[in-house]
């Protein structure tokens, strides 16, 4: 049975995972890279990536319990993501690849996100809603692509929810601890509620919510507030998909996807209309090496592989761009 | 009590989008559509109470407007705030959606559509509206793939929109024509040639503006 090698480095995370035709992770080894105060440096995270790899590749084999010769690829994340993270892990992949006399296949990462959900879930043809750092997007397939139906217009929920955190004073990364805070709130104060058919924003509701907290507003209902409107937008926008789509069931994938409170109000939307909701256990719903070796597998197996010098690093990389010729379109 | 003016007992649901449920009516005496905006319990009542009554209000407002701007839209003959309702005029007809499935017509018929797509919008955004949501299924043809399109569900419009806006719009109906259509490039000229025609003065500081949108930059 075939077993691919993924390395996952778009932004923070620096993750290897090896998964078998059945999307089975027979072992993963990940690690995050964390600032000591403010957000994320490109540079210091790719150094952090550099770093570990060596270490994550030897324990995600001795944990799959397999040998170099029984992998079948080494698969990479070639894009979207910050250039000197992405250029870590391809660069590692590559070296694998040759050492090991291997097939190369570079991976969207977006496109991931959404593979390894469709393959736990067993759902077909869901909506993606993904929430992450960097990403914010809402995706459904058509005509050969992965189509980006709405996203955001500005920054992405998690850099918001990192750089509101920070500002307020507290530390990278500031989703779970705004989470905890938000738990504490029960005002719902008012603020900006930006819905561009489906695409949304972010900025005005940062500013708003900061100067909501210098009115003196307590922090747990500011938190309360932003989590609600934020939230309700992406909601919004995943139902749009949704409907204008024809479609029911909907999938999660992103580190802001785990947040219980946007898991519960996406549950409560797709109830509604009859689908069936899925997000994927938190280790696959973060960024992971697992997920860049499924969609590698499946993209291995329709072909798929490239010579080395056909492997640059696409940091803006558009999902829509790239061609999915192991899924059908829906007659 | 006074009766009500539509008739319940005839309301046949029509469909339900994302927002609203709409159902055929009698509305004294003219056939109808009721678009009753729901509930959404997945958000907090206030926010979902402020939600639905500011988009009533400016869907009843920007169809009008636009119709003021010689593009078709429903004419609207009741508003209910308290209970998010509208009662619109009915306009059957294939809906662009419609149009781009693998059912729709032939080449020329679906170019002539796009134009007059592209010229309602063109007309809205010299005028100074957005439409805020303009997907496929918000154009439909009342006449006809041949005839003139009309613009549905301009509650989340703005009245007096800015380049962004207008961007916004335009890159919808791009990623949209892309998406649905598997010569969506070729159609996307025809809503553009329509569209330059009915926005001259505009047209191309909003298509450049859409070019930005598309470009922008996804990690910050």
């Amino acid at each position: 049975m075939a077993v691919v090698l993924g390395i996952e480095s778009t932004a923070h995370t620096a993750s290897v995972g090896i998964v078998n035709e059945e999307a089975r992770v027979l072992g993963m080894a990940s690690d995050m890279y964390r600032p000591a105060a403010g957000g994320i440096h490109p540079r210091e995270a790719a150094n952090h990536h550099v770093e570990l790899f060596p270490d994550l590749v030897a324990r995600a084999l001795a944990a799959a319990e397999v040998a170099p010769r029984d992998i079948a690829a080494v698969a990479f994340s070639q894009g979207p993501g910050l250039g000197p993270c992405l250029r870590a892990g391809a660069t590692v992949a590559r070296t694998l690849a040759q050492v090991w006399e291997l097939p190369l296949v570079p991976v969207n990462h977006c496109v991931a996100h959404v593979e390894i959900a469709r393959i736990l879930s067993g759902l077909d043809d869901p909506v993606l809603l993904y929430a992450s750092g960097g990403n914010t997007q809402v995706i459904v397939h058509g005509a050969g692509r992965y189509r980006v139906l709405g996203e955001t217009l500005d920054i992405g929920i998690g850099n918001f929810l990192d750089k509101l955190w920070i500002a307020l004073g507290g530390t990278f990364p500031g989703g779970p601890a705004l989470e905890a805070e938000a738990l504490r709130g029960t005002e719902l104060l008012p603020l900006p509620y930006s819905v561009h058919g489906m695409d949304v924003a972010f900025s005005g509701m940062l500013t708003a919510a900061l100067a909501l907290h210098r009115q003196g507003s307590p922090l747990a209902d500011v938190a309360y507030s932003v989590e609600c409107t934020a939230y309700s937008m992406l909601v919004e926008i995943t139902e749009r998909a949704l409907a204008h789509r024809s479609r029911k069931d909907v999938v999660l994938g992103g580190g802001v996807a785990c947040n219980e409170r946007l898991r519960g109000m996406v549950r409560a939307m797709v109830e509604s209309r009859g689908g069936r909701v899925f997000a994927p256990p938190r280790s696959l719903c973060v960024d992971n090496g697992a997920m860049i070796g499924w969609t590698g597998l499946l993209a291995l197996r329709a072909g798929g592989a490239v010579p080395i010098e056909a492997s640059g690093i696409l940091p803006r990389q558009r999902t829509d761009l790239v061609p999915t010729p192991w899924r059908a379109d829906r007659p | 009590m006074e009766p009500p003016a539509e008739s319940e007992a005839a309301a046949a649901p029509v469909a339900r989008g994302a927002e609203a449920k709409i159902a055929r009516v009698e509305w004294l005496g003219l056939e109808a559509l009721r678009k009753d905006r729901d509930a959404k319990s997945y958000r907090p009542r206030a926010l979902d109470d402020r939600l639905r009554r500011e988009r009533t209000r400016n869907e009843a407002r920007l169809l009008a407007e636009a119709r003021r701007l010689g593009v078709r839209t429903p004419l609207v003959y009741d508003i209910d705030l308290r209970q998010h309702r509208l009662i619109l005029e009915e306009l059957p007809g294939p809906t662009l959606k419609e149009l781009l499935g693998a059912a729709g017509p032939e080449a020329p018929a679906l170019a002539r559509a796009l134009l007059s797509f592209g010229r309602a919008l063109g007309r809205l955004h010299a005028g100074g509206i957005s439409h805020g949501d303009l997907t496929s299924s918000n154009v439909i043809f009342p006449e006809g793939p041949g005839g003139p399109a009309a613009l549905l569900d301009l509650s989340m419009g703005e009245r007096s929109a800015g380049l962004e806006e207008k961007g916004i719009d335009l890159h919808l109906v791009e990623e949209d024509l892309l998406g649905l259509h598997p010569r969506g490039a070729e159609l996307l000229e025809d809503f553009r040639e329509g569209y330059a025609e009915g926005n001259p003065e505009g047209a191309r500081e909003v298509r450049a503006r859409a070019d930005a949108i598309k470009g922008r930059m996804r990690y910050v």
